[in-house]
């Protein structure tokens, strides 16, 4: 009964206006990407060399750089975790690992996909497949290790320090294409002499990062402030929920 | 001891520990992404290196030459010769229908065995088709840079893998 009660307390001081901001712009957000496919399907031409298979692009680089991003912002929070000892950035940390990890499992499955039918094959282990599998690897070993670990100012280090190392294997993903012969292909968007995509395929491309980007931002803060209320929780009833 | 030792020891431990696994995975990368381990061969490293290679399962990547693309759909039979534009040939023979992208003139890496020296043979147990990062409008054929970029991407660092 009384952990009752303090449930009831917590979801109306978890501050109703965060709540809903997270709602509005979640309904934004998938209305964007909505029409971002809609036009991937419908709108865009075809391709010239690959025809109609090569549209999984507008899901396949659009999830790949959402997960770069939430790498990024994993490294960002774990500098600001060991900076300010704050257990809300590890909360954060945890949030933005579970999208990367998401996102790039999807950038993984779509390239597969996508694969078979142009490249002739599911897998192989070049240079950016193999990259990219490990950076799933690490943020699934990530998600391991913070809960494995007891919450407290060593899970901060230690999780905050592996979180700024997953970082350090974007910037090779990236490269991985034009440092190594792969069978992947080169860079499309940012390259020197610029892109060499049709600008109508690329002003869609560009929308679909955009969105996808904000939408992995969002799962995070979705995901960050449902834990932080069952940390509140946590620490009100004694109950371990997270 | 105190706490706040006991916690500072504990903490450069872990600090070791993230240092002694990051040493770890950039030390294999680099041995296993570096120039010893090179996804392919270009075909004038696979000329230079074929009694190295003969017997091995190896890679090598080429441009698919244009009228040499022999293919006999009742008994799956395909053949064709890879080049690297500069004369160095490798007869391919592969059993299984080809990659939809594969055609005259495109990039393909084949993985295989090579059989023969001179001239070079391959059976191929694992074709794929390299394709470049250019998108365009069907019969948009103006100014395109495909064929130059894509022989840019196979052929780069020709002759790093000696």
């Amino acid at each position: 009964m009384t952990q009752n009660t303090a449930q009831i307390n917590m979801t109306q001081n978890i501050s109703p206006k965060t709540s809903r901001n997270i709602t509005l712009s979640g309904i934004a957000l998938w209305a964007c990407l909505l029409a971002v496919w809609g036009a991937a399907i419908a709108v865009v031409p075809a391709d010239a060399n690959q025809g109609e298979v090569y549209r999984i692009i507008y899901l396949h680089v659009p999830s790949a750089i959402a997960a770069f991003s939430a790498s990024f912002f994993l490294a960002l929070a774990g500098a600001l975790a060991l900076w300010t000892r704050d257990e809300k950035f590890l909360t954060w940390q945890r949030a933005l690992a579970e999208a990367g990890l998401l996102m790039t499992v999807l950038a993984l499955v779509t390239g597969s996909i996508w694969g078979k039918p142009t490249w002739g094959t599911w897998w192989t282990w070049d240079a950016r497949l193999t990259t990219t599998f490990l950076l799933a690897i690490l943020l699934a070993s990530y998600l391991m290790l913070h809960s494995a670990l007891p919450s407290g100012r060593q899970r901060i280090a230690v999780c905050s320090g592996l979180g700024i190392l997953i970082f350090a294997d974007v910037p090779i993903i990236y490269k991985s294409v034009t440092w190594w012969r792969t069978l992947h292909q080169p860079p499309t968007i940012i390259r020197s002499g610029g892109s060499t995509m049709a600008p109508e395929m690329l002003a869609v491309l560009i929308a679909g990062i955009v969105t996808m980007v904000l939408m992995t931002l969002w799962l995070a803060w979705l995901r960050a402030d449902s834990l932080e209320l069952g940390r509140e929780l946590e620490s009100q009833t004694g109950a371990a929920l997270t | 001891m105190t706490n706040r030792s006991r916690n500072r020891k504990n903490s450069l431990k872990w600090w070791l520990g993230a240092a002694v696994i990051g040493a770890a995975i950039v030390a294999i990368l680099s041995v296993q992404l570096g120039n010893n381990a090179v996804y392919f061969y270009t075909p004038d490293e696979a000329v230079a290196k074929a009694a190295d290679l003969a017997g091995k399962t190896v890679r090598v990547g080429g441009m698919v030459t244009p009228g040499t693309v022999v293919w006999h759909a009742s008994d799956l039979d395909l053949k064709f010769t890879m080049s690297d534009l500069k004369g160095h040939e490798i007869a391919v023979q592969h059993h299984g229908a080809p990659p939809d992208m594969f055609k005259e003139g495109q990039g393909v890496v084949v993985e295989g065995m090579i059989v023969a020296a001179q001239p070079l043979q391959m059976n191929s147990r694992k074709l794929m088709v390299k394709h470049s990062e250019e998108y365009k409008k069907p019969g948009d054929h103006n100014q395109s840079i495909d064929k130059a970029l894509l022989e840019k991407s196979i052929f780069k660092d020709q002759g790093a893998a000696q």
